[in-house]
């Protein structure tokens, strides 16, 4: 590359080392640039020798800071993931204990538990011991039927104990059953029904 | 954060441990798809409820839940199914046998079946409730223990059910149900509806054609677009709205009859009948029961013992029998006759002749349009306003007879032991023949005389024409003016 004497200032400021090998090239060959060159040299030399360093009040603990700023970022981070796997875990969980709870209901609705067994228990022990009373009291009167009420009584009655020991006999081979401890319970209650038309109608024929 | 984060971890490790000893509610699904070849659908089902739907193509889904208080005991207890082949499917459930008495082993089937709408099906069901809709082919269902709810089904149906109600809605062919101790409800049957009950309620409305019969059960029926025939006892029966004719038969329970554009027949004992718009005939048998009612387009027949009788409005001839009663006929437009004992008779506005036959009661009679015969005996009779002849034989009762109309009729009283009172229109021609015995005969008008003494009067008024015969026995015998 052939360069003339108003390029080496150019050079010179480019600095770098492919400019400065061109421009000494050049200077071997012309003594006002070879000059030039040197002055340059000697600059740059003494610049050198001249760096300095110190220290800043206000630029490192900015820098110190910035650091830990990111480095909680960083746990912080860690903490959002670590919380909504949490969170999901815990909806998911809420959400599984709904599901159980609700087949459980519904599994309780279908099978009593123990308690509700009891509870069912007792009222038919109510309506047992209700019937025995009013049994008493009708006895006489379904014995020997006088008119074609009491007739149809006694035949709603057998029809009625009919359906308690077909009830009792399901029970005993599924006692928690629902349907078969509610479906018993309501005939116990149309047998106490029952018991007292015929002791109504036993009043009523009476005071006839 | 953190603490809600830790409280939402803790819940998710304890959860699963709060249902850890959920061992007893064992829960099984079980699934099956098949394609109905023809032939019937048998399923027998117990211990839960059956819900079966139809679906538009030809396959069958089932649908099972099982569940058991005891793992092993659920996991012995199966649905069958059976091939599905030209000639059906069936479909069973099975459980174990189970011999253990003081246990609480428990278990229950949900079971769900979708059909084609078009196949035929034999459902059995026990310890549960059946829930049906949509079946398009001649079915039947079977329940015991359990209630029954049918409905939008077309064909040919059966449905029995024993200790459960059966509600029925939207059938399009003839419909069968069968029931004892518990209620029937039937709604919009297209065909004819026959219902059987023992010991329980039956509710109908919006049929065509029914017939029920129950014991012991009330019956309420209201808007058939048919006939309607009722057979019942112990317990009220309630119709309403019939197109066609009504036949009811009830003992021991209030009857109430209202709106029927046909005619009706009605039976009823120890309890009282009513009835109101009654468009053509009616026939009543009721005994130690009253009747009561009016609006009857036709002729009316009543019999009845032991209690009351009042009916008004009858557009035919009406016969009412009665035995130990009270008969009360107001607004007969036709003939009236009347047949009791040991009741008053009251008729009122009758337009055409009444003939009555009491024994120990009382007769009163007003505004006859036609002749008017009564015979009774220890009663007065009292008559009013007769257009036609004039008959009354007593005994040991007056006899007051006023207000004739026409100009001339024949008039017969006789009683003894009480007196007799005839007013006569001043324009009548009459031929008198009156006869008591210990008695006086007297006379308020100007009677041409042909023979006279105390207890007897011959002659004539305005010249003679028509006959009045007037015989006592221990009573006077007065003849007055209008």
């Amino acid at each position: 590359m052939t360069i003339k004497c108003t390029d080496i200032d150019h050079l010179l400021m480019e600095g770098d080392e492919l400019a400065l090998a061109t421009a000494a090239k050049h200077a071997e060959g012309c003594a006002a640039c070879s000059a030039k060159l040197a002055d340059w040299n000697d600059i740059s030399a003494t610049a050198r020798g001249m760096r300095a360093s110190w220290d800043n009040d206000l630029l490192w603990p900015r820098v110190e800071r910035a650091i830990a700023r990111e480095r909680r970022r960083g746990w912080t981070q860690l903490w959002q993931v670590a919380a909504a796997l949490a969170i999901f875990a815990g909806i998911a969980a809420v959400a599984w204990i709904t599901t159980e709870r609700l087949r459980m209901k519904e599994f309780d609705r279908v099978i009593f538990t123990a308690d509700a067994v009891d509870e069912v228990d007792k009222a038919q022990k109510s309506h047992v011991a209700a019937i025995d009373r009013l049994e008493k009291l009708a006895e006489p009167r379904l014995e020997t039927p006088e008119t074609p009420l009491m007739v149809s009584y006694k035949e709603k009655l057998m029809l009625l104990d009919d359906a308690i020991a077909e009830c009792q006999t399901g029970i005993e081979r599924n006692r928690n059953n629902a349907h078969l401890r509610k479906q018993l319970l309501a005939i116990y209650s149309e047998k106490q029904r029952t018991l007292q038309d015929v002791l109504r109608e036993e009043t009523n024929a009476s005071h006839q | 954060m953190h603490r809600i984060s830790r409280l939402f971890i803790i819940a998710a490790l304890v959860a699963p441990a709060l249902f850890a000893n959920d061992t007893y509610r064992y829960t099984q699904n079980v699934d099956k798809t098949m394609t109905f070849r023809g032939g019937r659908v048998v399923i027998d089902h117990s211990f839960g409820p059956l819900d079966i739907r139809t679906g538009s193509g030809d396959t069958i889904e089932v649908h099972a839940k099982i569940r058991s208080s005891d793992p092993d005991i659920g996991r012995q207890i199966s649905v069958e199914i059976s091939p599905a082949t030209a000639s059906g499917v069936t479909i069973r459930t099975r459980y174990p046998d189970i011999h253990i008495h003081s246990g609480s082993i428990s278990y229950s089937v949900d079971l769900d079946v979708v059909v084609p709408a078009n196949a035929p099906l034999m459902v059995k069901n026990k310890f549960g409730s059946i829930d049906v809709a949509g079946v398009r082919a001649a079915s039947e269902f079977v329940n015991a223990q359990g209630s029954m709810e049918a409905r939008d089904l077309a064909g040919r149906q059966r449905l029995e059910n024993s200790f459960g109600s059966i509600t029925l809605r939207n059938s399009a062919g003839d419909t069968t149900i069968i029931n004892s101790n518990g209620s029937v409800t039937a709604s919009n049957v297209q065909g004819p509806l026959a219902i059987t009950n023992r010991f329980g309620s039956v509710e109908v409305h919006e049929v065509k054609t029914v017939a029920v019969r129950n014991a012991n059960g009330a019956v309420d029926v209201r808007n058939v677009d048919g006939n309607a025939t009722i057979v019942d006892s112990f317990a009220g029966v309630s119709v309403q709205n019939v197109s066609g004719d009504l036949d009811l038969n009830n003992q021991n329970g209030r009857v109430e009859v209202r709106d029927i554009r046909g005619g009706a027949i009605i039976q009823n004992s120890f309890a009282s009948t009513e009835f109101t718009t009654i468009a053509k005939s009616l026939a009543i048998t009721s005994n130690n029961g009253n009747v009561r009612g009016g609006g009857v387009g036709g002729s009316a027949v009543i019999t009845a013992s032991f209690a009351a009788v009042e009916v008004r409005d009858i557009g035919g001839p009406t016969k009412i029998t009665n035995n130990n009663g009270n008969v009360t006929a107001t607004d007969i437009r036709g003939d009236l006759t009347v047949d009791t004992r040991f009741g008053l008779l009251r008729a009122e506005r009758i337009r055409g002749s009444l003939d009555a036959d009491n024994g120990n009661g009382g007769v009163t009679a007003s505004e006859i349009g036609g002749n008017a015969r009564v015979r009774t005996s220890f009663s007065s009779v009292f008559l009013k306003g007769v257009a036609g002849t004039v008959t009354v034989d007593n005994s040991n009762g007056s006899i007051a007879v006023a207000g004739l109309r026409g100009a001339c009729n024949d008039i017969s009283l006789k009683t003894s032991f009480a007196s007799i009172k005839l007013g006569v229109p001043s324009s009548g021609g009459y031929n008198v023949d009156a006869r008591t015995s210990f008695g006086s005969v007297t006379t308020e008008i100007p009677i041409l005389v042909t023979q006279k003494s105390e207890s007897s009067l011959t002659g004539t008024i305005n010249g003679g024409g028509c006959r009045m015969t007037l015989v006592d026995n221990n009573g006077n015998i007065t003849i007055g003016r209008e």
